[in-house]
């Protein structure tokens, strides 16, 4: 590599040397993982200085090391970010008992890690034990405490920690399972206890929160900019609203009260902070929508995720709302919709289009359908779109052309082929995959899935070929065949993260696949070809690559309880605390 | 844009001085890895976290770097025998020994894969099953709904709906 010249050129760099303090000054400015990766990797002693000058760390599986490993390495981080459970844990698909436990690391992170002071844990089981041990030892550090989509804990515990985590500027719950929802004393006792406060979130959980306690949390945590409550009614938040001055960003709150008398409902002149700059409101209709026309201007950011609101409303309050920045909707908002989207929001970065109730028995008052029609209009009213998520009911080339042409700055698109409708337009996609792969070439994440026959196994192989950049796929019913997967597993030279769902590919061509990707470290397959007992995944055993099948419950009535395989990279070995459901393969000696 | 691609060839400089590192560390050349296997990661294995170790990972099943003898590891019937010291040429009669008794490619007797719902956030789901239940209850176009269907959780944010078919599909 390099040559002759090179090696001088190298050479005459190394032997000027460059002072420790200096190196150390240069590295304080590399933030990015990647780059800081790459420095470790250039010899022992840049290694060691990065070591020690590393502030944060993003554990993306935690079985993939051990606590004790990562404190040797990284004695000096202040902020640490941990996920456990496979991403499908979010769609229901993960057994409860699967494992991810956050014990072991609260144990080893309360006893080192003397200058943390971020937390993140994502997907974890977090026992009020834990969060004891954790509390005694870090309550005089922690600033931002994050439980994301955990579950296992109570709210006494989220009392303790509101007690004496007295310097914590964010606490976050999203979407946890928190056991005695019902008391919210934990919430006075921040409110009493805590005046850094500036992000309170536990949105998308049934924690009962009262309205006094939060108007009393909002007037003394005077920094507080960010507050995301579980169902709240919305007229009884009116004082809260008078008195959060500096609020940026609300979600959660109810315009809906089974005890309230319809007629005593009265939104009109309803007040929010005139700082108020992103929103999402729980069971918003068409009626109390007003509220918010005279924000609309002002709004960076709305979420309409979870209101009653028809495709005529979408239009009604999208045209009010040019400057949003960020959208998040139910494919209610129909290709009519997405039209007024691209023409009023041309400031969009993140775009996401959620999908409705259109099951079997699901009610028929959402009429809104996306298709190639709403995707070209938004693809080209909105240059700026850097994550696109969406579901579609139908799709075709010149519309995945077009987003390749117009939508260069995506570097996250996720499209989902939904089944309401018995044909698509067009198929295979494989020339419009093709089109936009080549258009965005910023591309970190990319996620199609479609339905058996929409993409073949020439379009797999163009993912292959056009996907330099993209660390994670996600892929759902597509190609032919098993050589489509090996094609495709002869190019995506960044690829890390793999998720395969429905696709017919043979045990033996994902090992082989496994194998040839150069840098996957994480594989999550469900509905595959399997082989009796699972034989020909055995070639994809080699050391440190732990492999492990989630059985089907078969208590389940899920017509879709199909196994599920996962294997990743680790350097902690086999794990201990495998449930029955949980079979790992690995060599048992 | 710019920001990936100066960050790969960050990555590539980087990438550069390690290699000229290692050889004037080390003056005989690396060890063949058989995988193709990112020169970076490699280097991690050798001097880092070993996060990713893919010299050893790469070995593939018998070849070894050195003569001699390997673990030998054997799959058969869903049982595994790890047989440690077993000289090259043994390996090599067992495998065509192996190789000879296989049956020809595997008959086509799997089924094809059972239809998989997509699926939908748990959040969302949760959600949608709130509202079905509020909207059937209040107004009257969907009462019939309300009769058909089970009524939903009351909370909004309830631990996972087992009865429900696990909608998946993540974005």
């Amino acid at each position: 590599m390099g040559g002759e010249a090179g090696e001088r050129r190298l050479g005459r760099a190394m032997s000027f040397g460059i002072p420790d303090v200096a190196l150390g000054l240069v590295m304080g400015f590399v933030e990015d993982p990647w780059d800081r990766d790459a420095i470790s990797l250039v010899c022992r002693h840049w290694c060691r200085v990065d070591a020690l000058s590393r502030k944060h760390v993003t554990v993306a599986m935690a079985y993939s090391t051990t606590p004790d490993r990562l404190f040797r390495r990284f004695p000096c981080l202040e902020s640490l970010k941990l996920k456990a459970k496979p991403r499908a844990a979010m769609f229901n698909l993960i057994p409860e008992d699967w494992g991810g436990s956050a014990s072991p690391w609260i144990r080893q992170l309360s006893a080192s890690f003397h200058f943390l002071k971020a937390l993140h844990l994502r997907r974890m089981i977090v026992s009020d034990d834990d969060l004891d041990v954790l509390v005694r030892a870090k309550a005089h550090m922690l600033s931002s405490f994050k439980l994301d989509r955990c579950s296992g804990f109570s709210t006494s515990s989220l009392a303790l920690v509101a007690r004496t985590c007295k310097k914590l500027e964010t606490l976050f719950l999203e979407d946890s399972i928190i056991a005695e929802k019902e008391n919210d004393e934990w919430i006075r006792e921040l409110a009493t206890n805590n005046s850094v406060l500036e992000t309170l979130n536990f949105f998308l959980t049934d924690l009962r929160a009262s309205p006094a306690y939060l108007t009393l949390l909002v007037r003394n945590c005077r920094r507080l900019k960010v507050l995301k409550i579980s169902e709240c009614f919305m007229l009884d938040l009116v004082d809260l609203f008078r008195t959060a001055e500096i609020l940026q960003d609300f979600a959660g709150g109810s315009f809906d009260d089974q005890g309230q008398v319809e007629e005593s409902r009265n939104y009109e002149n309803y007040y929010f902070p005139p700082s108020l700059l992103r929103l999402s409101l729980l069971y918003m209709g068409t009626k109390e929508m007003q509220v918010l026309f005279p924000y609309g201007a002002a709004l960076k950011k709305l979420d309409l995720q979870f209101t009653f609101l028809s495709t005529e409303d979408h239009c009604q309050l999208v045209q009010r709302c040019p400057n949003l920045e960020i959208l998040e909707v139910r494919d209610v908002i129909g290709d009519r919709g997405l039209e007024v989207v691209a023409q009023t929001c041309k400031k969009l970065q993140r775009l996401r289009v959620e999908r409705g109730d259109d099951d079997q028995g699901g009610l028929e008052d959402e009429h809104g359908m996306v298709t190639q029609v709403g995707l070209m209009a938004v693809a080209q009213g909105c240059p700026h779109l850097e994550y696109w998520a969406v579901h579609v009911t139908d799709i075709t080339n010149a519309a995945l052309e077009a987003i390749g042409t117009y939508s260069s700055s995506l570097n996250d698109f996720r499209l989902v082929l939904l089944d309401r409708e018995a044909n698509i337009t067009e198929s295979p996609l494989d020339n419009g995959v093709r089109a936009l792969l080549r258009g965005c070439t910023k591309l970190r994440r990319f996620a199609f899935y479609v339905r058996p026959g929409a993409l073949s196994d020439v379009g797999l192989g163009y993912i292959g070929e056009f996907s330099k950049t993209i660390r994670y796929m996600l892929l759902g019913n597509v190609g032919e065949s098993d050589q489509g997967l090996l094609q495709l597993s002869t190019g995506c030279p960044s690829l890390q993260k793999l998720e395969l769902r429905g696709c017919f590919f043979s045990e033996r061509a994902l090992a082989v696949a496994v194998l040839q990707l150069k840098s996957l470290r994480y594989l999550w397959v469900q509905g595959y070809k399997a082989s009796p007992n699972g034989t020909d995944l055995m070639a994809m055993v080699r050391p440190f690559w732990n492999i492990e099948i989630i059985a089907p419950n078969q208590d389940e009535v899920c017509p879709d309880g199909q196994a599920q395989i996962l294997a990743y990279y680790s350097l902690a070995g086999m794990r201990s605390d495998y449930p029955h459901s949980v079979i790992p393969l690995y060599p048992s000696v | 844009m710019a920001a990936a691609g100066s960050s790969s060839r960050f990555a590539v400089t980087c990438g550069l001085l390690s290699q000229y590192m290692r050889e004037r560390q080390q003056p005989q050349p690396p060890v063949t890895v058989l995988e193709a296997v990112a020169e970076e990661e490699e280097e991690e294995d050798a001097r880092t976290m070993q996060l990713f170790p893919p010299r050893a990972a790469a070995a593939d099943g018998v070849a070894t770097p050195s003569a001699g003898t390997a673990p030998l590891t054997i799959f058969y019937d869903g049982r595994m025998v790890v047989v440690d010291d077993v000289p090259v040429e043994k390996a090599a009669e067992l495998m065509r020994l192996a190789g000879s008794a296989c049956s020809p490619p595997q008959p086509a007797h799997a089924a094809a894969l059972p239809e998989m719902p997509i699926a939908r956030k748990a959040s969302l789901q949760r959600f949608l099953q709130k509202r079905k239940h509020r909207i059937t209850t209040t107004s009257e176009p969907y009462k019939k709904a309300a009769v058909a269907s089970p009524a939903p959780e009351k909370s909004f944010a309830v631990a996972p709906v087992k009865d429900e078919p696990a909608t998946w599909l993540g974005l």
